[in-house]
């Protein structure tokens, strides 16, 4: 069976364009990237799901604070990855499976350096 | 596939640099027919997101234009406002829009990628029903302030039917220098504000019992209270003359009888001081409450070289300026610094708490300079400070009335850099001047034509074409919890009492899911991201 990826939530508005704009789009197959149109969408039956089906982890990509065309999701989006962080916990799984970050459309060396730590960590 | 896709017409845009030429644009199509995509209709453009090259596109596309479109250029060209408007101009359904992004410099295969995964969304995207608002033709503006009235007159001249509230019981011009045709409610307020953009139903608190009045759109210019801290003299709109609170005939205001002012006004303020004294010293008081913009800093060097500089021979004048940091980013800035530094301004970088109090007929400013380690007291003979440092919270009835949220200082406008200066949360709801902390009369007013702009670019389409692929609710699994109508950040939720359950008003409706992650029954779904294809993208 193949190996299951880490899991990549993008806004649609700014990772997911920060991804497009990669220099080295190679560096995309380490995850699977899945577009939300905010990251408000999110869900944390959806992220504890993505875990549940095997996925080694979860990466939640969204705008910086303040800076949410939809001018609340990202803080809406914290609260969950904290209580998804803090279910794990409880439940004994290792918190760190679920990371959150905030990136701009223009912070491709941002997403490149955090997809080439994954590459690394797995290799 | 290659059926569906060729029915979509395809946008270049050349401004942003992402398309250098005709030729790059070529090689792009070349590398899509090497990829087996044909497009219908190609439209080069070097300017797509600019009023002729919008005017030229839609001559283009309109009659035998494609029935979807793809705008591929810079990052503007996925401006929602702009897809938004060449769909209505050239007849396509709101969703038959779609934008890409190409990055200068990254060459025709990697643009020709992005157009391809456009494409795809685009020809993956269904098809909604779409639903006609009505716009209704009539303004409510709150505050009859200097902005309010500005904005009324700039509305009635657009043709709009004018409602102005203010819980003043006179306008302080009398009804003389009201513009005609307007509807004038005086010692009123804004006590809710029901419905959505397009048929509002705002019920006013008037002297003589509730009313409701139905609007398009709202203005709301009041600051803190509802009493605008500038009255207005006769015919001020052409003349620019002010009084203060207290009637005095005068350019600027003070703040609790301190000569506090706005850096707008601080110049003439100085200009008014008695000359008794040898020396003046004039306080330049940035980030007293939150960290501001380098525009504050740039207004501050600027006035604080000038001030230093064109002080009448006899008197001298030491010009101070506190910051929490000195902001010179850009090289005009690190000029305009050099500049003021060089005429002989002094700068306070400040930590920590700042104090104001009254001493003599000046202010004494009380801080600890971070680059001295010291405490330090300045006794200023007047002091400039940024609006934002002056302004006073909103009303929360107004705030809690209208669904208006507020920033971290209660102002009317919340701290977001994709709102610009006329829009708030809502939609159809606009706010200017003193409604979002902005006293400096010049800058408020302009606010204010922005604002009765923005509401003729909303209005003036007289009915608003929605796709119905905003959240849609299930009433089954629906428990009326409310959690969607408190968390959407656009008030577009509310509720239907004939199914007794939520619902999202398409017309306001950014389709963003924030509800549909919060809902706790999982009763609402996306349609264009629903629950079952975001899973089946996991698997």
């Amino acid at each position: 069976m193949e190996k299951k990826k880490i899991v990549a939530f993008c806004c649609e508005n700014s990772s997911l364009k920060a991804a497009e704009a990669l220099s080295d789009p190679s560096l995309l197959e380490a995850v699977e990237i899945v577009a939300l149109p905010c990251l408000g969408k999110i869900e944390i039956g959806l992220v504890l799901k993505c875990l549940e089906k095997g996925h080694p982890g979860v990466l939640v990509l969204g705008c910086p604070l303040d800076n949410c065309q939809y001018l609340r999701g990202n803080y809406r989006a914290v609260k969950r990855v904290e209580r998804v962080r803090q279910l794990l916990g409880e439940a004994g799984l290792d918190e760190s499976r679920v990371r959150m970050d905030f990136l701009s459309s223009l912070d491709s060396h941002r997403l490149a350096e955090i997809l080439q730590g994954i590459k690394r960590s797995e290799a | 596939m290659k059926e569906r896709l060729c029915e979509v017409g395809l946008a270049l845009c050349g401004c942003g640099g992402a398309l250098f030429s005709a030729a790059e644009a070529g090689k792009v199509l070349a590398a899509l027919k090497g990829a087996g995509v044909a497009v219908k209709q190609v439209l080069l453009s070097q300017s797509l997101c600019t009023a002729a090259g919008m005017e030229e596109a839609v001559s283009h596309l309109k009659d035998q234009g494609p029935a979807k479109l793809l705008f591929a250029g810079c990052s503007s060209s996925r401006r929602p406002g702009l897809l938004a408007n060449m769909a209505a101009r050239t007849c396509l359904s709101p969703g038959a829009t779609y934008g890409v992004t190409l990055r200068p410099g990254a060459g025709a295969l990697l643009h020709a990628a992005a157009i391809l995964r456009g494409l795809k969304a685009l020809a993956a995207r269904p098809a909604f029903q779409t639903r006609l608002i009505h716009l209704e033709q009539r303004v409510l503006v709150v505050g009859s302030g200097p902005a309010g009235l500005q904005s009324a007159r700039d509305l009635r001249a657009l043709g709009y039917e004018t409602v102005l509230v203010d819980q003043g019981v006179e306008t302080a011009s009398g009804s003389e220098g009201l513009p005609g045709g307007l509807i004038l409610y005086n010692g009123s307020r804004l006590a809710a504000l029901n419905g959505q953009l397009g048929s509002f139903k705002a019920l006013l608190e008037t002297p003589c019992g509730n009313r409701t009045v139905s609007c398009g759109a709202v203005v709301i210019t009041c600051g803190a209270g509802g009493v605008g801290r500038f009255e207005l003299v006769e015919g001020l709109l052409g003349s620019g003359s002010l009084t203060d609170g207290a009637g005095r005939p005068t350019g600027c205001t003070e703040l609790y009888g301190l000569p506090i002012v706005p850096l707008a006004e601080l110049a003439a303020f100085v200009g008014g001081l008695p000359r008794g004294k040898e020396t003046l010293t004039v306080g330049l008081l940035l980030d007293l409450v939150l960290d501001e913009p380098v525009s504050s800093m740039e207004e501050a060097l600027r006035l604080g070289r000038e001030l230093q500089l064109r002080g009448p021979q006899r008197i001298e004048r030491q010009v101070y300026l506190f910051c929490r940091e000195v902001k010179v980013s850009s090289l005009p800035l690190q000029g305009l610094y050099d500049e003021a530094r060089e005429a002989g301004v002094v700068f306070v970088q400040v930590e920590g708490r700042i104090g104001l109090e009254a001493e003599g007929r000046g202010v004494a400013v009380s801080c600890r300079d971070s680059v001295l380690s010291a405490e330090l007291r300045v006794l200023c003979d007047c002091l400039g400070v940024s609006p934002l440092g002056l302004s006073l919270a909103a009303d929360p009835v107004l705030a809690a009335g209208t669904g208006v949220a507020v920033d971290g200082l209660g102002q009317l406008q919340e701290n977001n850099i994709h709102l610009f200066p006329e829009l708030t949360n809502r939609p159809g709801v606009f706010v200017a001047g003193p409604g979002r902390g902005q006293y400096a009369l010049p800058q408020a007013l302009r606010e204010a034509r922005a604002a009765a702009l923005a509401v003729h670019r909303l209005l003036a389409q007289k009915h608003l074409e929605v796709e119905l692929a905003n959240a849609q609710v299930d009433a089954d699994k629906c428990a009326l919890c409310l959690a969607c109508v408190r968390s959407c950040p656009f008030k577009a939720m509310g509720v239907n009492r004939e199914k007794a359950a939520a619902e999202s008003y398409p017309e306001a409706c950014r389709r963003c899911g924030l509800c549909a992650g919060e809902c706790p029954a999982r009763a609402i779904e996306l349609p264009l991201h629903t629950d079952a294809a975001l899973l089946a993208l996991v698997d």
